[in-house]
């Protein structure tokens, strides 16, 4: 289906290996620094201990940290899944019944507007410390950016295209089904990706004000408790998983919008 | 839009090219800033599978007349009647290209040309052989697996004809499909879509500004003045067939377009 970029073995090599060794050049270089700096200036390792001390926190804590690390994962991926079919649902909805967008968009609008940590104490009241709260958090944050995007592919397909569908005496459920959803891919699946990556902050956030279990329940503790080493050392892993997400749907991307121009 | 809508194969298919009477057609625009009258008590008929171009100046209303004829865009008063049906929303015995090829960038060129059989819900595995001859008889054959985004303008024009076709219509409606193309291609595509007409004889409405392009492939030009549009002139092209571009150079020819340009109150050239 693509086209076919000739094969000049040297070049591919390079470009290849390129994805993978730079960034694991510019990690271990970065390391480098840190470790440089803090060693150079003595920075108290209350303040920022040095990368050594860290990775031996890991290794110590390993199974407090994998143990947090899972259920903050879980709980990312059930939000983010969550968010993507209620949003996805939304928007195919009011992007079909233009009176029920007029009608119901103000609202979908407040939840943007709204500043979503400062509902915290009352879903807490509501929902207790636990999951659900966390849960209800990061869906208020990551519902909007899904309904937006998937909206506008839905609204975006281009006029000519639409006309000709017509033209065939197509039947709306058709024109949705074949000529809107598809071209609405693309946009659709950005929404997935913003929608995954706020995910991440509305648990990790509900980790910290829910504090029962999770990533952000070991930083809160360890940062109450001046242990600096293991909060940097979860906030770490905090950035890995969110990497690994959108790691992970930026391949998914490539395979779903193989035609999207400039790709 | 209202649509009639007919799944059952063999309904939408038929042999004859068809018999199209426009009666009286007028079309008004109700914008904000006031109305727009486009065409003014407009009629005309068009043979059985004969060739019809309508030409007229830019912005004259002739796409809107096509679009009218094509059902898409109700008239304000006026009649369609083709064969002995009178036209109220899009059919599928009509096809139609525009200006623009209007292909879906996330299929192929064989599953683009396999589109309409998809909504009409007709057999694909069929129809797949059917696509395959269309794509070969206009040299895309080789490409069938490519997406349009790495085709041609020009080849990206022939897919959105094979899709037209792919439908056997009894009538095929184009709306100035060359006029986004280079001039070499556009007489490629003139000669290309003259050896269609001849091998499946459908009757055919050809929206253009072209005069040369419209005396090349027509037997008939009808000419459209400014807005609100009226028939100006009805003329027809008795040059035979099957035309060469060379055709072009003759004083026949050029009489025709001569005569045509008279008639638009175009002077030189």
């Amino acid at each position: 289906m693509r086209p076919r970029v000739p094969w000049r073995p040297c070049a591919d090599v390079w470009r290849r290996s390129g994805a993978v060794l730079m960034p694991v050049a510019v990690f271990l270089l970065i390391g480098a620094a840190w470790s440089f700096l803090t060693n150079a200036f003595e920075v108290s390792p209350l303040l920022l201990p040095g990368p050594v001390a860290v990775l031996h926190t890991m290794i110590e804590e390993r199974q407090v940290l994998v143990e947090a690390a899972v259920s903050t994962m879980s709980e990312i991926l059930l939000a983010t899944v969550i968010a993507i079919v209620a949003g996805f649902a939304t928007a195919v909805v009011i992007g079909t019944s233009r009176l029920v967008r007029r009608a119901v968009f103000p609202y979908i609008l407040a939840t943007q507007v709204l500043p979503k940590v400062a509902l915290a104490p009352i879903l807490i009241a509501w929902f207790g410390i636990g999951m659900e709260s966390r849960l209800v958090l990061a869906f208020l944050i990551s519902y909007f950016p899904m309904v937006i995007n998937t909206l506008a592919g839905l609204l975006g397909t281009s006029e000519g295209v639409l006309r000709y569908a017509h033209s065939l005496a197509a039947s709306e459920w058709q024109i949705l089904i074949k000529v809107r959803l598809p071209a609405a891919t693309p946009s659709i699946v950005g929404g997935i990706k913003i929608t995954a990556g706020v995910a991440v902050i509305g648990i990790v956030v509900g980790e910290f004000v829910a504090s029962d279990r999770g990533l952000g329940k070991v930083i809160i503790d360890s940062s109450a408790s001046l242990d600096t080493s293991l909060t940097v050392a979860a906030t770490l892993i905090i950035g890995v998983l969110g990497l690994l997400l959108l790691g992970a749907l930026e391949v998914v991307e490539k395979r779903i919008v193989y035609w999207q121009p400039g790709r | 839009m209202k649509h009639v809508v007919n799944a059952e194969e063999g309904r939408w298919r038929r042999d004859s090219p068809a018999h199209v009477v426009v009666t009286d057609l007028s079309k008004t625009y109700e914008l904000r800033e006031g109305a727009i009258e486009s065409i003014r008590k407009v009629s005309f008929e068009v043979e059985c599978g004969g060739f019809v171009s309508i030409l007229g100046p830019s912005g004259c209303g002739k796409s809107t007349l096509l679009m009218i004829l094509a059902g898409i865009i109700p008239p304000s008063s006026g009649t369609i009647v083709i064969d002995t049906a009178p036209v109220t929303g899009p059919r599928r015995e009509t096809s139609l290209v525009f200006q623009i090829p209007a292909l879906f960038p996330w299929r192929s060129v064989l599953s683009n040309v396999l589109f309409p059989i998809e909504i009409f819900k007709a057999d694909l595995k069929h129809h797949q052989g059917e696509a395959l001859k269309l794509l070969e008889m206009t040299g895309l054959v080789e490409f069938k697996d490519r997406l349009p985004e790495q085709l041609s303008g020009g080849m990206a024009q022939r897919v959105s004809l094979c899709r037209a076709l792919i439908t056997n219509p009894e009538l095929l409606l184009m709306d100035e499909p060359f006029s986004a193309l280079d001039a070499l291609t556009r007489d490629e595509m003139s000669l290309e879509l003259q050896n269609v007409w001849e091998k499946f004889r459908k009757t055919v409405v050809f929206v253009t500004h072209s005069i040369r392009e419209a005396v090349f492939l027509s037997d008939r030009v009808i000419v459209l003045s400014q807005r609100p549009a009226v028939i100006v002139s009805d003329l027809r092209i008795e040059l035979p067939r099957p035309r060469t571009l060379q055709i072009q150079e003759t004083a026949e020819f050029n009489q025709y377009c001569a005569q045509i340009r008279a008639s638009i109150g175009v002077r030189g050239g």
